[in-house]
Order: structure tokens, then sequence, then C-alpha cells
């Protein structure tokens, strides 16, 4: 049975690069990515040998727990747990739960985390050469890690879908973890840190981490290497337990969600329009503005919205723990508060029609002019993101003093605000690509989509760059130096930034008028 | 069914569209498809399919599963494009000259989303003022047709909350909201309880019976043969038999009809005997 389904899991991996080319550069990046991760961490990890015990210990055991606890808490965030194996499909099936679980566990193993994992754990061996019986220990404690970390990933995800099974309840969940990882963003200062600090800051957390399930496994063989064979053959007996446990925590986890079946959603109350959809309604009635008011309501009340809504918060934050950790020479980081938030506002909207998913059939069977959708889209956005732009721009400049740069800092902002409205108006009908579908996790990437998404968004950030460069040069020369030259960084954003909203809209629309069903094939795939 | 329809109420909305314009396209059919041909990479799913439709029929599309169906309906609706072949909606060019076509036409496709975090009044009115209309009419309307449905308790839940025979009423409701004189529906009873069913059924006899034109493909035979008054038989993206019930089905049942035309097989005698208990031997 075991080997049954790690040939099923490799047949489905061929066959799924035999479908599209594109799976084949993505397995190809991800490789690549994986080499490059075992190559940097594994020449570290040999380099460890000839380090101290109390540098190459704290260094395995924080850094391996927190692999494991990357396994386990990831997935429920972000990229998913790889599903090629889905344990509900072998509900049908009369197979005993022990060699299911284990074939499944071995097939979590196949694939390119679960390959750098179990390599760089066994590199540990390697760490510990200096003492042949550490050595030794390393090999059983180094499965023991990966298989654990494998089993944590299949367990949390599947207790969080057996969870989360109410629309309700998994909209709340998403936003928790989103705005605690856009809190976050402060921890970024432990790339201000020097060496010393992060090995002691490790050193203090690898004497706690190491008596946790996480650190069992990857603290045993240090002890053993450095001759605490006591408490090393203790570590190494609670991470087998440790393993044990998570199986059993899988194993009730996966009885639950067999036992209740996919239950349909409870209802979620009524919903009433809100201040601004209010507002939309005094507009004429036009597909414009009905569009503007569908969006309107997405915007509050899809998850993946909110998610593109919270995360601008991310550079104010950053920006001020750069201030912060600076030592209160918060000024210059500040400035650029409102104009990094247009330009993540703006840019926002450049997959906005793929957001639709296979909906978008109804603008299409209503013959809804491409000018229209693109309207409605920009509609809904601008009102609340021009005064959030506005509120950071000039909340930048008071807190850094500099009101002389007002007209600069401005200027810039509504420069790349104005410019990524009107590239994504084009952009979302000219290069869609695919995005969870609505209540899918928003952190996930379609299968097979990745590459689609890093070029889509490398290509539309550089044009928003270089459609607001008539801003972005004066307006920079401006804080470096000649303060005046930001009137006309200003007087460029107000003359050109409503012509790339024009012209945005106008050519996407008529980009979604001549291509309108192949847009509505490309944003339902996923 | 203890479900008051006031049928009359669609009727009278049936006044509010605008008749085809004098000097117009004609009595010609409703939904006349010439040469439609898709492939999807070496798969022919549409072969150069001929089909009218004519005004004030009820009109069954049936097929095995991957007959091309749904296909077939998505170019005949603007949704997908053809490699090749028109589509005319009461004589306009859907692909040619598509505002004209689709303010006719509503749609009801399967196996798509909808806007579905909107509550169900707010959806049939969305899909109201997208086709231009008025906010009051749309209003109205989306009022009208949510009582009509039976999902008047539910207007002001999120469409996501729905169950499958709600869903598929609401993108009913948002396929008439506009009066069209034609409707295409793609398996319009898939998923539904008998009680939607039948709610579905007296708004689509309604339909018909005030002039208005249904397409609708299905592959349950009795419901076909119970409600349409024309039928086409499709197969490998071909029309194998087409015309009113009593033509195709030429005597025999529609079933058999059927069978006999895709050329199913039956079970040979004698195989499978271990699934009778009785020669059950491990």
């Amino acid at each position: 049975m075991v080997a049954h389904l790690l040939r099923l899991k490799l047949t489905l991996l061929r066959n799924g690069l035999r479908r599209s080319p594109w799976e084949i550069v993505a397995l190809v990046l991800a490789g690549l990515w994986g080499l490059w991760v075992v190559g940097l961490a594994g020449a570290g990890l040999v380099a460890l040998r000839w380090a101290p015990h109390d540098v190459a210990a704290p260094t395995v055991t924080g850094l391996g727990s927190l692999l494991v606890l990357g396994w386990a808490v990831v997935p429920l965030v972000a990229f998913g747990v790889d599903e090629t194996l889905d344990p509900a499909r072998f509900a049908t099936f009369s197979i005993r739960r022990r060699p299911l679980m284990t074939g499944l566990l071995l097939a979590g193993v196949v694939g390119v985390p679960g390959v750098v994992t179990l390599v760089l754990a066994l590199l540990t061996v390697v760490t510990w050469s200096h003492s042949l019986p550490a050595a030794l220990l390393a090999v059983p404690c180094a499965l023991l890690a990966t298989l654990t970390a494998v089993a944590a990933s299949r367990a949390t995800t599947t207790a969080a879908a057996a969870l989360l099974r109410t629309r309700r309840a998994r909209d709340v969940a998403v936003l928790v973890v989103g705005v605690a990882l856009i809190g976050l963003g402060p921890a970024l200062n432990v790339a201000g840190m020097r060496w010393e600090e992060i090995v002691a800051a490790l050193r203090a957390a690898a004497e706690v981490v190491g008596w946790t399930p996480l650190g069992f496994a990857w603290a045993a063989p240090a002890d053993a290497a450095a001759g605490a064979w006591g408490s090393a053959l203790l570590r190494t007996a609670l991470a087998a337990l440790t393993l044990g446990l998570v199986l059993a925590g899988w194993a009730a986890a996966l009885t639950r969600s067999e036992a209740r079946p996919a239950v349909s959603a409870q209802r979620s109350g009524t919903h009433d329009t809100s201040g601004l959809g209010r507002v939309l309604e005094r507009l004429p009635a036009t597909p414009a503005t009905a569009v503007a008011g569908r969006c309107l309501a997405y915007w509050r009340r899809d998850p993946r919205y909110a998610m593109a809504g919270l995360s601008v918060l991310v550079a104010p934050a950053v920006l001020v723990a750069l201030a912060v950790g600076n030592g209160g020479a918060a000024g210059p980081f500040l400035l650029w508060a409102g104009p990094s938030v247009a330009f993540l506002l703006g840019w926002s909207l450049h997959n906005d029609l793929a957001f639709d998913h296979s909906a978008f059939w109804t603008h299409l069977a209503a013959g809804v002019r491409g000018r229209d959708d693109r309207l409605g889209r920009v509609l809904a956005a601008a009102p609340w993101q021009t005064a959030f732009v506005l509120l950071m721009t000039v909340g930048g400049v008071a807190v850094s003093g500099r009101w002389d740069l007002l007209p600069a800092v401005l200027g810039i902002s509504a420069a790349v605000y104005c410019a990524g409205l009107g590239v994504s108006s084009l952009a979302s009908a000219l290069v869609p690509y695919p995005v969870p579908p609505p209540g899918g996790n928003p952190f996930s990437t379609p299968r097979g989509a990745g590459t689609a998404t890093v070029l889509a968004q490398l290509a539309t950030s550089t044009a928003v760059g270089l459609l607001a460069l008539p801003s972005l040069v004066p307006g920079v020369l401006a804080v470096t130096g000649a303060p005046w030259l930001g009137w006309i960084a200003l007087a460029a954003a107000l003359v050109l930034g409503p012509v790339w909203i024009v012209l945005g809209v106008r050519f996407g629309g008529r980009l979604v008028d001549r291509r309108g069903p192949e847009l509505l094939a490309t944003a339902s795939r996923s | 069914m203890g479900v008051p329809i006031p049928v009359a109420s669609l009727d009278r909305m049936e006044a509010h569209v605008a008749g085809d314009a004098p000097g117009g396209p004609g009595e010609g059919p409703a939904l006349s498809l010439r040469g439609l041909a898709k492939r999807f990479g070496a798969k022919v799913a549409v072969d150069a399919l001929d089909l009218d439709v004519p005004r004030g029929s009820f009109y069954g599309i049936v097929g095995p599963n991957g007959a091309g169906k749904t296909t077939t309906l998505s170019m005949a609706t603007g949704l997908l494009r053809p490699d090749a072949g028109r589509a005319l909606v009461l004589g306009h060019d859907l692909w040619a000259d598509p505002v004209e076509g689709k303010r006719r036409l509503g749609v009801l496709p399967d196996g798509v989303r909808l806007f579905d975090r909107l509550t169900g009044a707010e959806l049939v009115r969305y899909a109201g003022l997208l086709r231009g209309m008025d906010r009051a009419v749309a209003e109205e309307r989306s009022a009208e047709l949510l009582d009509a449905l039976g999902l008047a308790d539910a207007a002001r839940t999120l469409v996501v909350d729905y169950s499958a025979g709600m869903t598929k009423k609401v993108a009913l409701a948002c396929a008439l909201v506009h009066a069209p004189r034609l409707l295409v529906l793609d398996e319009p009873f898939e998923a539904v309880d008998p009680i939607s069913g039948t709610t579905i059924r007296e708004i689509l006899t309604g339909f018909v019976a005030g002039g208005g034109t249904v397409v609708l493909s299905s592959h349950v035979m009795e419901l076909v043969e119970r409600l349409c008054d024309h039928v086409a038989v499709v197969s490998a993206g071909r029309v194998l038999a087409a015309g009113t019930l009593d033509e195709v089905r030429t005597g025999s049942t529609l079933e058999q009809r059927f069978v006999d035309l895709v050329g199913g097989r039956s079970v040979v005698p004698g195989s499978l005997e271990w699934l009778h208990t009785s020669s059950a031997s491990s």
C-alpha cells in the first residue's frame, strides 16, 4: 500500500508535467530554488563542523526548530499544502488508516520542500561528524525531524480545515492571521542586527526551543556531540514520542473531517449598503456605477480584497520599524510612507478582473462595455484610496517636519497612484493571471500560476515606475536638495496623472471589448 | 406545491421589452446556429453544428456527457469564441454585433460562479443595472422575481450561503431581469430539488406562454419529454436529430430514441455474474 501511494504520487507529478510546459518551468524554478537553499544552508551546516560547539548547537537547534515550525504554520497562511494526494479521496477505498497515513506521509516528502528538508536534516550528520556516535545518532534524528515536519503540516492543515468549515469562521481566521503577519513587519529589524547579536538571540532561544517538540530531534545529536548522552537519549525518545503524537493528532483530525463531510455554510445574517455605497446610489444609474457598487461590496466582504487593502499598512509599518531601528531619525523614512502606500494601492487593481473569477461571465453576457467595466473598478477604489494616500502623505511630511517638501512628496504620491490606476486598468485586461477563487485562501497561488504571477507583477510595477518618472525625478531631486523642484513634480502629476487614468480606462476597455471571452477563460482558470 | 407563482408579473415584464424594430430581422428563428465549431487542442468539441430554434418554442438539447452541449451553448451566448460559424439571436449575429443580440438574450450558464458575495437582491439588481436599466425598475423587478422564485426570505442573504437549488433560481432571476426574448439555460435543473424544480418549470412555461423562447440542455430525458415541444439530440459535437418532440421520438420514447441514436450499449447477459450475492465466493 505504501509503495502504491508513493508510485501514485510520482505518476500524478509526471502527468502534471505532461499536461503543461509551464508546470515544467515551475518545477525547474522550484528545483533551482531548492538547490540554492540546499547549497547555501548546506555549506553552512558543513562549516559549522569546525565552529565551537556553543555556536553550532544553538544554530542547528534554533534554525531546525524554525524549519519544523514553518512546515506546521506556513501552509495555513501561504502556498497551502501540496494536496496532490488528498486523504479525502481515499475515503471510499477501504484502506486501513495506518498504511494510508504512512504512505501519505512518505509521499509528502516527495517534492521540492520535502527533499530540501530531508537533505538539510541529513547534513547535520556532517556537522556532528567530529564525534562518531553523535553522527550516528544524527541519522535517525534527521529522519524523525523531517517526518515530524511533514506530518505537522498535514496535521495543522487538516485540523484547520475541519475547524474552518463555515465561511464566516474562515474569513475571520484569514484576517486574523493576515493582520498578525502584517504585525511581523517590525520584526524585519532583525536584518539590521549584527551577527553576534543574532547568535546571542539564537543561543537564548535554542536553550528553550531545544526542549520543545520543535527542537528535540535537532538538539539530541548536539547533546551527544558534547558528550551529554543522558539528555541526548532523552531528547531522542521525546522526538520519537513527538512524531507519534503528531501522527495521532493527524489521524484524529482526519477522522473528524471524515465524520463531518463538507457541511453547508451557515447563514451569515443580512447585509446592507455601506456609506460609500449610498453615495454611489446618488450618481446616475449606469453600468459603470453598478460595477463600482459591486466592487465596493467586494472590498468589504471578500477577504482577498480586505487583505489587499490591509497589506498597504505593511509599508508604513516597515518604514516606522526602520525609523525606530535607526535611533529616532524618523524623518527621511516617513516621508516615503505616502508614496509607498500610493504605489501599493494604485497597483493593487492590476489583476482585478481575475478576482471576479468565472463570475465575469455576468459582464460578458450583459454586454457591458469594456470602458464601463474599467471605470467602475476605478470608481470603487479611488475615493477611499485617495483619502488614505493623502492622509499618509501629509502625515509622513508632518511627522518628519519637512513642510517644504510637501509639494514634492504629494507630487510623487499622486503620480504613482494615478499611474498605478492607469496601468492596472490596462493590465488587468491585458495580462490577467489566475488567483485563488473567492472564498479560497487569499495567500495561496493556484497550481502552475507561480511564474505568470511573478512576471505580471514585475512588468506592471515597472510600468508604474516608468509612467511616474516625470514626477519621480524632480520629486527625488527636491528631497535630496532643491525643494523648489517639488512644485514641478506636483504640476507634472496633476497634468499627467489624469491622462494615465483616462488612457488606461480607454485602452483597457477596448481590450475587454475585444478579448472578453478569452479574459473569461483566463479568469476562470485556477 | 403550495408555492404561488405570480406568472402574470412575468408576463407584465414582457411589456417592457422593446420588440424587434420594424424593418429589422423579421420572423426568422429565435436562435440560429450555423456551422459552429470549436476544438480544444486535438479534441473536437463542436463539429460544424447547425441548429434552428423556432420562435416561441420550448427547445430541449439532450446529449451524453461530453457531447459538446455546454460548449455549444457558451458559443451561442457570447461566452466562448467559436473557431468558426455564426450564432444569430433573433436575427442578430451575436459575434459580429454583440450589443443587439445580447440585449434580447438571457443566459444561465452551468459550472460558473456568480458574484456570490452580493445578496440575492443585490445580485439580481446588479444584473439589471449592468444592462443599463433604471435603478427603480431594477429594484422592483428584482423583488418580484425573488418573490416568484420563492427566494424573498433569502433576499438579504449572501448568495455564497445559498443552497445549490437557490443558486440556480437566483441565477435564473438574473437571466430574466431584463425581460429577454430568448432564454438559453445550461442544465437549469442540475442539483435542484423537486420543489425548486417545479418553481423553475412553472416560470419557464409561463415565459414561453408569454411569447418567449427557451432553449435548455439536460440529460434527464423524462424532463425534456414532459417540458419541451422541440428537441435536438447532440453527440460528439454534431446534431443527430432535431425537430418537434414527435418528429424526433418517432413513436418510441425519447430515451429509447436517444440510446438508438447515440449508440449506447446494454450489458451483455451473463457478464458481471459475481455481482449477484448468490454467486459471491469471497
